[in-house]
């Protein structure tokens, strides 16, 4: 057995889930996160992330593993005695009721006063700027005023552990800016732990301390927003964060922050080795598009190698190169806008350069090479 | 000004209209125009009914009118519509029928004035004065009679309006019972079919579609073909009995009654009804979702409370859609009771049947009808006006 985390206010320890018996939705989840942080389950749609919401609100029993909240476990624990705030997808409020009678809702099942619920309700619409909109329903409200409704129910019985599952999912671009602001905000303000559910990376990075990255029911990595851009672990993290070039490799020999690796028969690329481990015949390199460097000072950089440009999109404050480069014909290169740098057109021969830092070595589990592996 | 397009859709809905107007309206109105209107008598015998208008109602109508009855008795005898006629004035003064017929056929052989004398040596009854008095009410064309004999109520030789004596009284109890009995069978529809729609709407796609098919099936056999397997499972020595005696629950000579009473039209007219409670309340209920309660719950509400004040009121437009459905199809059903409903378990529609097919008093069959239809009519107002229809809804 593992031994209790004393500082973890929620606690997922080995929990897995399965609904049929034989995919595991959620494997071997393990996740602590501390009283007031703001951590984000991120990942693709059906990737787990909203399953360990429910098997936290009480809503699905994990099939293996134990939850813990406040050092306590909750598998007897049924939902409503959890009193954990939950924000839903789709809102989910009831749609007979006023917005106060929405707001009331939770307190006069915790048997509070009239008086009480009354300015603990105005307490919670003023919160969210819906003072005048008590009396509605939440079909005459829009859809950035239900959210804001739907986050106010959740925290007006004061929990202490607030659960949003992609509540910004249905509000257009505009708004769910705003709204990311107003969250954070509040989560900050009212000093609540908060685990915030999304497969949208922005929304994650704006949000939150930390975020946990899934893919198929298996944390990849948890780290804050800028280390995850910045140090991925595994190749999934490094392409679902922000954009990267990959180049797949044969390791040649690998040392403690140094390994090299050859690329299509052409090139020896040299990196720093993440995942790489004794053994490992295949590997994925990723360079981040604005670490690479244009026509680089000779013996500056460790890495550079010819490349011939498919195309330039001039950004603004940015150019974007797409470049064919050791066989990756979607190398993409973004460069500041400065002054007296020469044009780049399309057909031209560059040189690209990075450092050996800035190329992660990563797992080869690739898809596509996997099966290819695969003798039969 | 009425522009083209407005008079090519009136023309498009024409055939529609007309096949409601020729198959809804028309004997609709007739059956309700047949409940007060009843011309039969004033037309076999128009003079005398003329005259009989003119009568102080007095002792005994003057030498005039009964020379007048019986020119047109014999008339009717000779157009062969006596027999209608004595039909007819016997539903309002038993005994008339022979009297009516009697004096017909007297009269084709013999007979000369003065008539005061003849006709009540012919049958002493034209010498009582009830019977002109019956005579001139029947020969009234829009007579109350029906609605009154509906309401177990009767005409009195002094115009007033009396109960009928009690061995008569049938109808009024009948409404009654009929709105009780359609009331029960509703909330047994509702406490059957509300947990049975939760369960169907509430379970996995393939297993939820099953179960609908199966509260579907019935719906494609027979009506009759239903109630008749009841009357193999309830009858004395059905299949209930005989398991109940095998498993030696019941002893064997007190086998249960659970047919051609109460019981047998209850069990068989909630069974026959249950798809139509389930139907509404598994449109709405499916409507609701899931996240709802997992809303309340997470809310605090332990499971009553979040039913009670999430659940429940969100399914309440198909409760009151399943409710009208089955009350309003209990309160006029027919077969079923007629079936397996015995003496005990007629309802008032078995009544209005029985007049129509086997006494062909037509009039009181379109009273009794007539009043069924507004009884309904004002309890689907009633719903409205309390629970609103707009909030009614068959599907989500």
């Amino acid at each position: 057995m593992l031994e209790n985390n004393e500082s973890a206010f929620v606690e997922f320890r080995e929990v897995s889930k399965t609904y049929d018996g034989s995919t595991l939705s959620v494997q071997d989840f393990s996740l602590s996160v501390a009283r007031g942080e703001f951590v984000t389950l991120l990942g693709p749609s059906g990737c787990g992330k909203t399953t360990c919401l429910k098997m936290l609100a009480g809503f699905e029993e994990p099939t293996g593993g134990e939850i813990f909240l406040n050092g306590r476990p909750v598998g007897r624990v049924k939902a409503h005695k959890r009193n954990i705030g939950v924000v839903f997808q789709h809102y989910a409020l009831f749609p007979h009721m006023t917005i106060a009678e929405n707001l009331a809702f939770p307190l006069e099942a915790r048997g509070v006063s009239k008086d009480a619920i009354a300015t603990g309700v105005k307490r919670a619409l003023d919160m969210v700027q819906l003072g005048q909109f008590a009396d509605r329903r939440p079909a005459q409200m829009s859809g950035g005023q239900q959210q804001r409704a739907a986050i106010a129910r959740a925290l007006v019985f004061e929990p202490d552990l607030v659960l949003m599952d992609e509540p910004l999912g249905a509000l257009d671009r505009r708004l769910r800016e705003d709204m990311q602001y107003e969250i954070r905000r509040l989560q900050q303000r009212l000093e609540v732990t908060m685990i915030y559910v999304t497969h949208d990376q922005g929304e994650a990075m704006v949000l939150s301390d930390r975020v946990a990255v899934m893919n198929e029911g298996k944390i990849q990595q948890v780290a804050p927003p800028e280390v995850l851009y910045d140090e991925p672990t595994t190749l999934f993290v490094a392409n679902f964060i922000g954009e990267n070039n990959r180049l797949d490799g044969q390791l040649m020999e690998w040392g403690d922050d140094l390994c090299r690796a050859k690329v299509h028969d052409a090139g020896v690329v040299q990196a720093f080795p993440v995942a790489v481990r004794e053994g490992d015949v295949h590997t994925s390199l990723t360079i981040r598009p604005e670490r690479v460097e244009l026509n680089p000072t000779p013996g500056s950089v460790a890495n550079v190698f010819e490349a011939v440009v498919r195309d330039v999109i001039f950004l603004g404050d940015h150019l974007r190169i797409h470049a064919e480069l050791l066989g990756n014909s979607q190398f993409i290169v973004k460069i500041r806008n400065i002054v007296g740098q020469g044009a780049v057109l399309p057909g031209d021969t560059i040189k690209l350069g990075w450092l050996a830092t800035d190329c992660r070595a990563l797992d080869a589990a690739a898809p596509a090479e996997s099966t290819l592996a695969a003798p039969n | 000004m009425m522009g083209k397009s407005r008079t090519q859709a009136l023309l498009l809905a024409l055939p529609l209209v007309a096949f409601i107007g020729i198959t809804f309206v028309a004997p609709l109105g007739s059956m309700v125009l047949r409940s007060f209107h009843d011309p039969l008598v004033a037309e076999i015998l128009p003079k005398t009914v003329a005259a009989l208008g003119e009568w102080d109602g007095g002792a005994l109508p003057p030498e005039g009118v009964y020379a007048l009855l019986a020119e047109e008795l014999k008339q009717a005898r000779a157009d062969r519509t006596i027999g209608r006629l004595a039909t007819r004035l016997n539903r309002q003064a038993s005994g008339l029928r022979s009297v009516v017929s009697g004096t017909g056929r007297r009269l084709a052989r013999q007979g000369a004035p003065p008539w005061a004398e003849a006709l009540p040596r012919m049958n002493k009854a034209w010498g009582d004065p009830e019977v002109w008095h019956a005579l001139a009410q029947a020969g009234r064309r829009v007579t109350p009679t029906y609605y009154l004999n509906a309401l177990d109520l009767r005409m009195d030789a002094d115009r007033g309006v009396t109960q009928q004596p009690e061995a008569k009284r049938i109808y009024r109890a009948l409404f009654v019972k009929t709105i009780g009995v359609s009331l029960a069978i509703t909330l047994l529809c509702l406490g059957i079919g509300y947990p049975l729609a939760w369960f169907i709407a509430h379970s996995p796609p393939r297993r939820g579609r099953l179960l609908l098919v199966l509260v579907l099936l019935p719906f494609w056999t027979s009506l009759l073909v239903r109630t008749t397997s009841w009357i193999v499972l309830l009858q004395q020595q059905g299949v209930l009995n005989s398991l109940l005696t095998w498993a030696g629950i019941v002893a064997d000579d007190q086998r249960l009654t659970l047919m051609h009473n109460m019981t047998g039209t209850f069990v068989a007219m909630t069974h026959v009804l249950l798809p139509f409670m389930v139907l509404p309340l598994y449109s709405v209920m499916s409507g609701i979702q899931p996240v709802q309660m997992q809303a309340a719950s997470s809310l605090g509400a332990r499971w009553p409370r979040a039913f009670r004040r999430v659940y429940l009121p969100q399914s309440m437009p198909g409760v009151g859609a399943g409710c009208l459905l089955v009350f309003i199809l209990a309160m006029g059903y027919y077969i079923t009771p007629a079936l397996v409903g015995g003496q005990s378990g007629q309802l008032i529609s078995n009544f209005i049947a029985y007049h129509m097919q086997t006494s062909l008093n037509w009039g009181l069959a379109a009273a009794l009808g007539s009043i069924l239809f507004v009884a309904v009519l004002m309890l689907f107002l009633l719903y409205d006006r309390v629970l609103g229809l707009d909030r009614m809804r068959l599907g989500s």
